[in-house]
This record gives structure tokens, C-alpha cells and sequence, in this order.
């Protein structure tokens, strides 16, 4: 029952990190926040195409629905903004550092208490120590070898 | 390497010795803007999947992006030029492809997150990007540099493989 949609989530990760490059790549060329706006605007366009073919579910009433459910994708370039920003400052890796482990913290939030139309999941200490252990070894990862001298610039 | 969302190469800004406090200042601000992008990401996962259950998951893709779309003009509207549309047409065109992958992202999130929750959606997602970065600075794809595997990585892969056996079992 768990398999389908880890295989999902799986492929997402790749997809991410495709999708993270080409971002760069472009955004080399162009500016992080443009490459973002050619980005949601291409996307913008690929879904209407699926939508208009019918790949839909044809359900597309935004009636009674909380708007703040339509805010998604404000969040998504504020994002940008702010990673953008973080990057020329303190680098990639502290920059994802961050990214990662508040990620990570904010969705056991979500999950813990069934915030933002999610079903509640309660957190115990096995699902704590996991989301440790992925944090340890995203950093242990990372490009750079040497932790302590990203902190010793940084503090 | 892991899981910034177009986080792209900048210029190091430094510690020259007279700006150290105002370049502190600078990296605190930096640090909590990271935080609060990676909560933001965690967020806008959930509302998009939250706005899938009621409408749809492609539809839900649909409007993120549109939304995204309108708010990042508001962003670039002041130095947007046909300059810009050259640039990115002059270059590879799959390029481009961000947007599509971006769709196809949103979808599948929407599709995961009802059944698994957000802690192991992401889980899987943090592990599988590092595998899969791992692979793609190996090889330097899309013309960026390339990273050779070192034996951090290795551990790091280990940690994070068993930290996800443990956010999944029940």
C-alpha cells in the first residue's frame, strides 16, 4: 500500500533535482528570480495544455474553498526570493543546511497537528530520531568536506 | 545539494574586516530567511496538496503555477525586456523544461502527501535528491560542474537511508 506512492515520491526527488539544475543553469544566464518567472510561466502553460486535453478531473469548482489553499504558489516564489538572497551571502550549503532542517521540522509540525488541510500523524521518538538521522546525513553529503569551516566563516 | 529550490551559484560577498558586523548582520538575516523558505516549502506543499484533494491534483498544479507566474512578474516586471526572452531562447532549449518538470512535481506531491503525510514525503524526497545529486555532479549534467563522490556523501547516503526506515515505521 506504502509502495506506489514511495515509488512516487522517489521519482520526485529526481525530478527535483533535474528541475533544480536546469533552474541554475538558467539562472546563470538570466537571474535566479526571471528564471524563476520563465519557470512558473512555461509551467503555467504545460498544465493548461494536460488540463485542456483532458487529463483533469473536470472538477474545477474554487467555490467554498479556503483561499489561503490558493497560496501555494506564492509561497513557492517567495521561496526563490529568499534562497536567492541567502545564497550570495552564506553560501549553498548553509543555505540548504537551513533549508533541509527546517523542512523537516516543519512537516513533522504539519503532520503532528493535521495543519494546513492535512490528516494528523502524532510524532514518537522513532519518527524524531529518523528525521535527525536524514538531517546528519544531508549535510554529511553535502559538496563541501569540512563542516566546522563553513561555521568557523560563518560565526 | 539538497533540496533549496533554484538556489543558483552567487558571488561570495566575504568578511572584510571593518563591515564584520554589518556582514554578520547580513548572514542572520540570511540564516532566517533560509528557515523560513524551507517552512515555506514544507507549507506550500501541503496547501497544494490540500488544494488537490478539492479540486484536483493537476488543477491544483495548474493554479500554483499561475499564481506563482502572476506574483514573480510583480518581481521582475521592472527589468523584464525582450533581452531576457532572447537570452533564455539562446541558450540550450531544454532549459526550459523547469516549468514541465515543476508541473509533474506538484502532481506527484499532491498525489503522496494525502497517503504518506508530509514528514515521510519529504523524507523520501531529501533521500532520493541526494542519491540522485550524488549522481548528477558525478557526471556534471546541464553543463554545470562536477563533484566527485567522496566518502561524506557515502556516509551521509547511510544516515539518511536509515533515518528514513525510522520516519516510516509505524
Amino acid at each position: 500500500m506504502f509502495l506506489f506512492p514511495a515509488t512516487l515520491a522517489i521519482s520526485a526527488g529526481g525530478i527535483l533535482v533535474m528541475q533544480r539544475l536546469l533552474n541554475a543553469s538558467l539562472g546563470t544566464r538570466i537571474g535566479g528570480m526571471k528564471s524563476s518567472f520563465v519557470n512558473h510561466l512555461v509551467g503555467t502553460l504545460f498544465a493548461l495544455a494536460l488540463l485542456t486535453f483532458g487529463l483533469g478531473n473536470g472538477n474545477f469548482k474554487i467555490a467554498g474553498i479556503p483561499i489561503h489553499y490558493f497560496m501555494g504558489g506564492c509561497f513557492g516564489v517567495f521561496t526563490v526570493y529568499l534562497a536567492n538572497l541567502a545564497v550570495v551571502r552564506i553560501g549553498a550549503m548553509v543555505t540548504s543546511i537551513c533549508l533541509t532542517s527546517s523542512q523537516l521540522l516543519t512537516s513533522a509540525i504539519i503532520d503532528h497537528f493535521g495543519l494546513f488541510g492535512g490528516q494528523a500523524i502524532e510524532n514518537n521518538s522513532t519518527r524524531i530520531i529518523g528525521m535527525l538521522l536524514i538531517f546528519v546525513g544531508a549535510i554529511m553529503a553535502s559538496k563541501k568536506k569540512k563542516l566546522s569551516k563553513v561555521l568557523n566563516e560563518l560565526l | 545539494m539538497t533540496s533549496g529550490v533554484g538556489v543558483t551559484p552567487g558571488v561570495d560577498l566575504g568578511g572584510d574586516s571593518g563591515m564584520r558586523h554589518a556582514v554578520m548582520n547580513n548572514k542572520l538575516y540570511a540564516i532566517i530567511g533560509s528557515l523560513v523558505s524551507g517552512a515555506f516549502i514544507a507549507i506550500l506543499m501541503q496547501l497544494n496538496a490540500s488544494l488537490g484533494k478539492e479540486i484536483g491534483v493537476l488543477e491544483s498544479s495548474f493554479v500554483a503555477h499561475f499564481v506563482g507566474t502572476l506574483l514573480s512578474f510583480i518581481f521582475v516586471v521592472k527589468n523584464i525586456n525582450l533581452n531576457i526572452l532572447k537570452k533564455t531562447f539562446d541558450g540550450p532549449k531544454y532549459l526550459l523544461l523547469g516549468g514541465v518538470f515543476g508541473v509533474m512535481l506538484v502532481v506527484i506531491s499532491n498525489i503522496v502527501i494525502p497517503k504518506l503525510g508530509m514528514l515521510v514525503t519529504l523524507s523520501l524526497v531529501i533521500t532520493a535528491d541526494i542519491i540522485f545529486s550524488t549522481i548528477a555532479d558525478q557526471f556534471g549534467i546541464f553543463s554545470l560542474p562536477k563533484f566527485k563522490v567522496n566518502r561524506g556523501r557515502i556516509f551521509g547516503l547511510v544516515a539518511s537511508l536509515i533515518g528514513l526506515a525510522l520516519v516510516f515505521w509505524r
